[in-house]
């Protein structure tokens, strides 16, 4: 008899005992979570935000799609718009609006708030940044009713969706601007999570639950944003319990993060390729076998092994492979002995000297400094000497924009992570040829018409398959002709206090990291 | 008066420590002070007459100086016996000083008002007002012509015999029973000078005051004092009734002293001066001390230090041969 | 003493003028200009032009210049470049907070410079005596920065007893005061130490004991004002130097002062900010120099009379 009930306590205690960590996991309502920045926000207009105040935009605004937060590719998901048709010719679209949703400012969000962006940003003065998004890609967008928004385009485009969940296509009330004048870029209103309260430069940006949110209430009260520009202090912050969540940290810290009880290390794979970009207009890099060359040079496992603490991946292009489009072709191998012997059919057995400029603070792109001195000895096993010439961040993109006859740099460290999650934002502006500088970013002067038709064949595709067919073409012709020395992707370490859970990490590989309704904390 | 001397002192002993040297600056040096006089000590610089004064006002500073042996009775009490704090309420209420140089001896950055007030206070249980009021009148005292304008200036505005007078003022405010004065006239001019010692007879007068003054000036000794103490070399050579030392100096060194003080009368043109130096202080030689420079020097006295001898009424002399005429 | 003062204000002009033109100068001859670093990362030339245009940028720089200057003396400070915002506010609240911060670090250097200068000087060649004096010998070699985190570490993190910066309220501006303090510290302790030795040394201290004052009256009333002299004249340049080093302590600990703001300035090339902030520094710094030297005379009658 006693053998029974022991057995029957047992397994009732077993039970429960499965049962507490979906007690313990049940969201809480309440708290504020503060989250480090890395210096003021500049302003909260969405078309022309620049990087830090696209956090409180990300919380407070929202556009007719989204990037669907904790998946690891760019996957898009409907916000506003509750669904969409494509004409057969892939030049319309029409959107239906989701019904009953309302600004903070409890005014209804209804087409006329979007055509209310599209009037700013397609006319008047193109200062802001919604324009590149969107001229020359929308003709013309009608309102036909509240509930329904149609964009005709000049030619189909694979990507426009990615376009339209940018933060830079989110809508702010209109009424809001009406009501505020000129100081509406700094009272934003969305229909978002959150509401904006306030913003002290050089303190904080505070937001509150927005409780009629259409998603359903967030748990969170508030949402608190400090600027915290160095980084060692925002680890000690996060150690002191003063921040919940601190963005931006290195790869050193994730041990003392994972020792610490309190403490997690968030790593997820970034949106940024790392290369060097080779001035084709300048000798040696207008031979190809010479750009070859360096890239045979290189060993890539052992950069990410031992440099990156093997949280780098290495790329075989330009892109990321969080970034939709990526193909996964074959990277350059390691192979000194073909470098050498291209360098020889080049005839420049003898090797050459090159300068390769860059910022070397590790801010803008981390270990930049260390990576260089590493290729240097890479370059230098194949004769090759690599000078560096390190120069401040402003410096150094006045002088990457020079025109051709003016340009001075050789090479320089490049990346360029896209917002919009998806190729051809990359390399519309990086390897096009329309894109050399001043136009653009492509500081290689890389023009092949054979690149240029496959990318805008691909952006003019309907089908996704058929899009990252031609992409991949395209990223086979850019390896081959290899203006770049393609390198890796380096992981994006953030660190959080172990109660703040399911706190959004940039989903497109970004560096910022946010709440939404489904972010709560543990109290 | 009584016949308890004010201030005894037995067999003084000061050195100094310098580069792993000892310099004996008073090495066995007695006199009594009696209530009411004004004893003078006379010698030359280096002869132990300030370090005398500092040693019985316990100011001897260390490192690198020290009072190593002897006692000092004041009042009956061995001052070396007392504590610091004990030794605080002597200093000022019952034996005060009066510094060589008045242009430094008061603080730069206060009021001479502040600065009296300040110390009255302390010694003497008044209130500010009582005190400044005290200040004033002992101002007054000394024959300052304006003790309004005097206690509200700072020192550098003072000359150096208006400030002498201040600092006499102070000490005496604080109603001290022995008023020590270390040279108090050698830095000022002779029409000064003049003024300050007939001030302090008046005041000694007055008071009743027991002075003891330090001077290496002998005719400040015979205008001013009672009894007088030579010194040389840290040790006391003759001490006298004044008249007494001047009539008939018994030490050598004491003649040689009269002898060089210049005279209208003498038709010499050089001064006289006495041959030779004073001896190391650090290496002394074992008999007497003056023997280098002494015309009357015996065998005898390069082997140990005389004692005292009394060579008259209350007048001793410390020499084996006082009162030998010198050859 | 009045016609003084009004000589040393009318000097402020020319550095008014000076400093202007040299933030200005020295900003417009880095290469790259703010329309480049506003328009981001993604844009194309037209976008960044028609910044330039809006912000004047494309005005030739002598007219850049005296346009600034103009509304400088109608007392407006311009607008900031990056954010659009009248700088005048911004400036403001920057400096309160890093004058809060250097004249907090300036009284701990000074309270603790002293103390630790006048007890060395007191028991010259004692363990004290040559302990502080090494300590404060570090101290002035140790860079801000590192002090910074390692003061947060141990008292933020480990020892959880001050805040790990942030804040602008007095309790979390003691670490960062004690930072940025400890270089004007150790300077004052050694130049109090030297001071006081020479005053102990003097007659009047001799005649404060010989009437009976005891050794802490004589040491803090008599001697230590007449310490404090050579130390008054250094205390001007001193808030000078905390104003100034205040940008890596406000970088570490996250303090929203002049230091952050003229960093991001620069970076941005965000001409109004830097300007005004530059100016606004360099008045404080005169003037704070000024009211040192009246000071001076507090200290030390005879230069007030003479």
């Amino acid at each position: 008899m006693t053998r029974h009930v022991a057995w029957l306590g047992g397994a009732v205690a077993l039970g429960l005992m499965t049962m507490l960590p979906a007690f313990a996991d049940e969201p809480q309502k309440g708290g504020t979570i503060t989250i480090a920045i890395a210096g003021d926000p500049e302003h909260f207009d969405p078309p022309d935000h620049i990087n830090i105040g696209a956090l409180t935009i990300r919380m407070v605004h929202e556009g007719l799609v989204r990037f669907k937060p904790f998946s690891d590719q760019a996957e898009i998901e409907p916000s506003l718009a509750e669904s969409w048709d494509v004409s057969e010719d892939g030049k319309t679209w029409t959107f239906t609006l989701r019904d009953g949703v309302t600004f903070h400012d409890g005014t209804p969000f209804t087409s006329a708030a979007v055509k209310h962006y599209f009037d700013r940003v397609m006319t008047g003065e193109m200062t802001n940044k919604g324009s590149p998004l969107f001229r020359g890609l929308v003709e013309s967008y009608q309102a036909p009713d509240e509930q329904t928004i149609v964009f005709t385009l000049s030619q189909p485009h694979s990507y426009f969706l990615h376009r339209l969940a940018h933060e830079a296509s989110f809508f702010n009330s209109p009424e809001a601007e009406r009501v505020h004048g000129e100081d509406f870029i700094f009272n934003p209103v969305g229909t978002g999570p959150f509401r904006f309260v306030e913003f002290v430069p050089g303190q904080h940006v505070i937001l509150e639950r927005n409780a009629a949110y259409w998603r359903g209430e967030p748990y969170l009260d508030q949402v608190i944003q400090k600027p915290v520009r160095e980084v060692g202090t925002r680890l000690l912050q996060l150690e002191a319990g003063q921040l919940h969540v601190a963005p931006l940290l290195s790869e050193e810290m994730i041990p003392r993060l994972e020792e610490s009880p309190d403490l997690e290390s968030v790593v997820t794979l970034s949106n940024r390729a790392f290369r060097i970009s080779l001035n084709t207009t300048k000798k040696p890099f207008d031979d190809i076998r010479v750009r070859q060359a360096l890239n045979y040079a290189i060993n890539r496992d052992e950069l990410t092994e031992f440099l990156f603490g093997g949280l780098a991946v290495a790329i075989p292009g330009g892109l990321s492979p969080k970034t939709a489009g990526f193909a996964d072709i074959e990277p350059y191998p390691y192979d000194p002995d073909r470098a050498r012997e291209l360098l020889e059919q080049a005839e420049y057995g003898d090797g050459f000297e090159f300068t390769l400029t860059l910022h070397g603070a590790g801010t803008i792109m981390p270990k930049d400094l260390p990576l260089a001195e590493t290729i240097q000895q890479y370059l230098q096993a194949i004769g090759v000497t690599m000078n560096l010439q390190t120069m401040e961040w402003a410096a150094m993109r006045h002088e990457g924009r020079q025109p051709r006859e003016e340009n001075k740099l050789e090479a320089s460290f490049e990346q360029w992570p896209p917002s919009t999650g998806e190729a051809s934002w990359v390399f519309t502006a990086t390897a096009h040829t329309n894109a050399v500088p001043p136009n653009g970013v492509n500081r290689a002067f890389y023009s092949s018409p054979v690149f240029d038709h496959l990318l805008a064949t691909s952006m003019a595709q309907r089908d996704n398959a058929m899009r990252d067919e031609f992409l991949r073409g395209a990223q086979l012709v850019l390896r081959e002709d290899a203006p770049w020395v393609f390198l890796l992707t380096p992981s994006v370490v953030a660190g959080k206090r172990s109660n703040v859970q399911n706190f959004v990490f940039d989903p497109v590989g970004g560096v910022s990291t946010w709440a939404n309704e489904q972010t709560w904390l543990r109290q | 008066m009584s016949s308890q001397p004010l201030l005894s002192v037995r067999d003084l002993q000061t050195q100094f420590v310098s580069d792993g040297r000892v310099i004996k600056a008073v090495d066995g040096v007695s006199f009594d002070v009696r209530p009411g006089e004004i004893l003078g000590i006379v010698g030359e610089s280096g002869s132990g007459k300030s370090v005398t004064a500092l040693s019985v006002m316990g100011l001897i500073p260390w490192p690198p100086g020290r009072v190593v042996g002897g006692s000092i009775m004041f009042e009956g009490e061995d001052l070396r016996a007392k504590t610091q704090a004990q030794m605080r309420r002597v200093r000022g209420a019952g034996i005060a000083m009066v510094f060589q140089e008045p242009r430094t001896a008061m603080n730069p950055v206060f009021r001479i008002g502040e600065q009296m007030t300040e110390v009255i206070m302390l010694h003497r249980k008044m209130s500010r007002a009582e005190a400044s009021g005290e200040a004033r009148s002992m101002l007054d005292r000394v024959h300052i012509a304006e003790p309004g304008r005097v206690m509200s200036a700072y020192p550098f505005e003072l000359s150096g015999g208006m400030l002498q007078r201040v600092m006499i003022a102070m000490e005496l405010a604080l109603r001290p029973r022995l008023l020590i004065a270390d040279e108090p006239t050698t830095a000022l001019d002779v029409t000064i000078q003049a003024q300050i010692l007939r001030l302090i007879r008046e005041l000694h007068d007055e008071f009743d005051l027991t002075v003891l003054f330090i001077t290496h000036d002998l005719g400040v000794i015979a205008q001013l004092c009672d009894r007088v103490m030579v010194m040389y070399a840290g040790a006391v050579v003759e001490l006298s009734p004044v008249d007494a030392l001047f009539h008939s100096p018994a030490h050598p060194y004491t003649r040689k002293l009269l002898a060089a003080v210049p005279s209208v009368v003498d038709t010499r043109n050089t001064l006289r001066s006495i041959a030779g130096d004073v001896p190391d202080l650090a290496d002394l030689p074992p008999g007497c001390r003056f023997y280098d420079r002494c015309d009357l020097r015996q065998p005898e006295c390069r082997l140990a230090i005389p004692d005292l001898r009394k060579v008259g009424e209350d007048h001793t002399a410390r020499c084996v041969l006082p009162n030998a005429i010198s050859p | 003493m009045l016609p003084y003062i009004l000589r040393r204000l009318i000097h402020l002009i020319p550095v008014m003028i000076g400093v202007t033109l040299c933030s200005f100068l020295l900003l417009k001859l880095a290469p790259g200009d703010p329309a480049e670093v506003l328009a981001g990362i993604e844009a194309n030339p037209e976008v960044i032009e028609a910044i330039r245009r809006k912000h004047g940028l494309d005005q030739p720089l002598p007219v850049q210049y005296f346009y600034y200057l103009g509304n400088l003396m109608l007392g407006d400070f311009g607008k900031s470049i990056s954010t659009g915002l009248d700088v005048g506010p911004m400036m403001w609240r920057a400096l309160i907070v890093t004058l809060k911060l250097s004249a907090l670090g300036l009284v701990l250097a000074l309270v603790v410079g002293i103390v630790i200068g006048a007890v060395a000087a007191v028991r010259q060649n004692s363990f004290f005596d040559s302990t502080s004096m090494l300590f404060a010998l570090f101290g002035a070699a140790m860079p801000n920065f590192w002090l910074g985190l390692l003061l947060m570490w141990t008292l933020s993190v480990t020892f959880p007893i001050f805040p790990a910066g942030g804040g602008t309220d007095l309790y979390s501006l003691i670490l960062p005061a004690i930072t940025l303090g400890t270089g004007a510290m150790a300077l004052i302790a050694r130049m109090t130490r030297a001071s006081m030795l020479e005053v102990i040394r003097q007659d009047y201290i001799r005649t404060a004991y010989a009437n009976g004052l005891s050794p802490p009256i004589v040491i803090i009333r008599h001697a230590l004002k007449n310490a404090m002299i050579p130390i008054s004249t250094v205390i001007g340049l001193q808030f000078g130097y905390l104003l100034g080093g205040s940008v890596a302590t406000e970088i570490v600990f996250a303090v929203p002062g002049v230091g952050q703001l003229l960093v991001d300035g620069i970076l941005a090339r965000d001409y109004p900010v830097v300007q005004s902030t530059m100016l606004m520094v360099a008045i404080i710094f005169v003037l704070v120099n000024l009211i040192t030297d009246i000071s001076y005379a507090y200290f030390d009658p005879r230069i007030r009379l003479k």
